[in-house]
């Protein structure tokens, strides 16, 4: 099995690696970057240095989760698309050794992506001379969890439906959608009288039930919020990373099994 | 090696989920060192019966086993099997060698270098090992999906219209290929629409129409099938008899056919005629006569 898996992720490299699309995400993505933070480099107060790290490391973050995002997704529903997955299913090649390969390639990009992060911070640190701030680390920790979880999901996702209609659907079905949509209804709710009451409950318990089965897509946000302001490590609390770690490894199993089921459902012809 | 009962496959397709039945009743049976081909027109469900013998399909109803077990998605038991598909549906980002290796490498145990080479240069593919699929012609994507079956000595080889999209010096080699590998023991099974190269390679063939086998057997025993008639030529001279069927009327002489049973008669009649007999001979049936017998019903 080792070999096996080590078959796919290696090729699933070269995937990513042939791909112009992601290719040209990137380069896309690394230009609006250099545009928008280009001028700041020039500010010369520390105080502003280290406000532009904090904007670059969010920048980053919000690009490596695409990019994570988006190689997850192309991986996989390009391989079912082009049905080259049947060539791997009449090898002895199981689809749960197959998609776990797959699993693993983009975590593993993604984790290569945020220790880049991690590095590109630590040296402007060093070169504008601040101290270093490990809340940093934090952050990366736990922006790369997110994406773990992002990255299950649309995994997941794209094992059931074209990209296009994942990419939809998960700018419509994500959790802060629902939360907005039950806030509404319940303020409709207290608001309203007679048959609509009725009508907006029985709404506010179908947006609840999907909001408790999306997954979220940012676990323990406030706790972790004053983290992000400040970039101090002594505003961390750990418990709450280690508790997103749990989330994240729950989503990122959950979205496998489901996978492999549909995986096994689907018609690889 | 193979079974296959009373395998029944339904698809849906379109906006209306329209059912199609791909497979009704199909049964087959192939016995260890077979070379057997799946014969067929056009949606006769050859390559739907190949999905299923590969577990690529689970059928509604009807059972498959190979060597004893049903087969799954990347079951155990395809550690003896190998696969050349109909189309070309490969992992197009992959160079030649990468990709081969890669089809190796599923096997359990990585391919040495040299045995990698040797088997790209058999193909015939040693200066295009470092070209990507996606850049290669139908016939070269063709000898790489042959070239995967070759990564092992497989016990069970499937192919699927193997010949397609080949040159006529490749479909030469490609037969030799799989004389070679039968002769190690590779029991085979093909699709193809090419009859004379089932004719040529096959030793059992199954004609199948409409989701179901119409017969099957040894092709020895179908093309020894007597057609109960000589085919004759000569030039006639008088009045030909009754029980002389002319084939094609020609400006020297006439192609016909005559009754086994009618022979003796009609040697007389030439003798009484003085007419002239170039040839007279026993018709042996082709593959192609006896596909186009069983397509029009009779068995």
């Amino acid at each position: 099995m080792f070999t096996q898996i080590w078959a796919n992720v290696s090729t699933n490299f070269k995937f990513f690696r042939r791909n112009r699309l992601l290719l040209v995400i990137m380069i896309i993505m690394v230009a609006v970057l250099l545009l928008s933070t280009m001028p700041s480099f020039f500010y010369l107060s520390k105080t502003r240095h280290l406000y532009l790290i904090q904007r670059v490391l969010s920048q980053l973050d919000g690009y490596a989760m695409v990019i994570s995002a988006a190689i997850g997704l192309l991986l996989i529903t390009h391989h079912i698309r082009n049905r080259s997955l049947k060539m791997v299913f009449t090898k002895p090649c199981l689809p749960e050794t197959w998609l776990l390969s797959a699993f693993v390639s983009t975590i593993i990009v993604a984790a290569a992506l945020y220790l880049l992060i991690l590095l590109i911070t630590s040296v402007l640190f060093f070169v504008w001379d601040i101290p270093y701030q490990w809340g940093v680390v934090y952050i990366v920790m736990n922006e790369f969890l997110k994406t773990l979880i992002t990255l299950a999901y649309i995994s997941l996702l794209g094992v059931i439906m074209h990209p296009a209609v994942v990419v939809l659907f998960i700018l419509f079905f994500s959790d802060n959608t629902f939360l907005f949509l039950k806030m509404i209804l319940a303020s409709g709710i207290k608001e309203s009288k007679g048959l609509t009451v009725a009508l907006l409950k029985a709404l506010k318990f179908g947006a609840d039930a999907i909001y408790m089965i999306l997954p979220s897509f940012n676990p323990y946000y406030d706790e972790k919020a004053k983290v992000y302001g400040s970039l101090r490590l002594t505003d961390a609390n750990w418990k709450y990373l280690l508790f997103t770690l749990c989330y994240a490894a729950a989503v990122t199993m959950l979205c496998y099994l489901l996978s492999t089921y549909f995986i096994k459902k689907k018609r690889l012809l | 090696m193979i079974s296959a009962e009373n395998i029944s496959v339904q698809f849906r397709q379109g906006f209306l989920r329209k059912k199609i039945r791909a497979l009704n009743g199909f049964s087959m049976s192939v016995n260890p060192g077979d070379i057997f081909g799946l014969l067929g027109p056009n949606g006769a469900g050859k390559s739907t019966a190949m999905y299923c013998l590969l577990g690529l399909i689970k059928p509604n109803e009807g059972n498959v086993s190979i060597f004893g077990k049903a087969p799954y998605p990347g079951a155990d038991l395809f550690k003896h099997v190998a696969y050349l598909p109909e189309e070309p549906h490969y992992h197009m980002y992959l160079t030649v060698e990468e990709a081969i290796s890669y089809y190796a490498s599923l096997y359990g145990k990585p391919l040495e270098k040299k045995r990698l080479h040797q088997i790209i240069a058999r193909v015939g593919l040693s200066e295009f090992r470092n070209l990507k699929l996606s850049k290669c012609s139908k016939g070269m994507k063709q000898k790489v999906g042959i070239a995967q079956c070759l990564v092992k000595l497989p016990r069970l080889l499937f192919m699927d219209e193997p010949t397609r999209g080949l040159d006529p010096l490749m479909v030469k080699d490609f037969r030799n290929i799989l004389l070679y590998l039968n002769k190690k023991g590779t029991t085979v099974v093909l699709n193809s629409h090419v009859l004379s190269e089932v004719e040529m390679i096959c030793n059992r063939v199954a004609i199948m129409k409409g989701g179901k086998v119409l017969t099957q057997g040894s092709l020895k025993d179908l093309l020894s099938t007597d057609t109960g008639h000589y085919e004759v030529d000569f030039s006639a001279r008088g009045e030909i008899p009754s029980y002389v069927k002319v084939v094609n009327k020609g400006a020297e002489s006439l192609k016909a056919q005559i009754p086994s049973t009618m022979l003796a008669d009609f040697m007389k009649f030439i003798g009484d005629s003085e007419s002239r007999l170039y040839s007279c001979g026993i018709k042996r049936s082709s593959l192609e006569d006896v596909f186009y017998r069983v397509m029009k019903g009779g068995a």
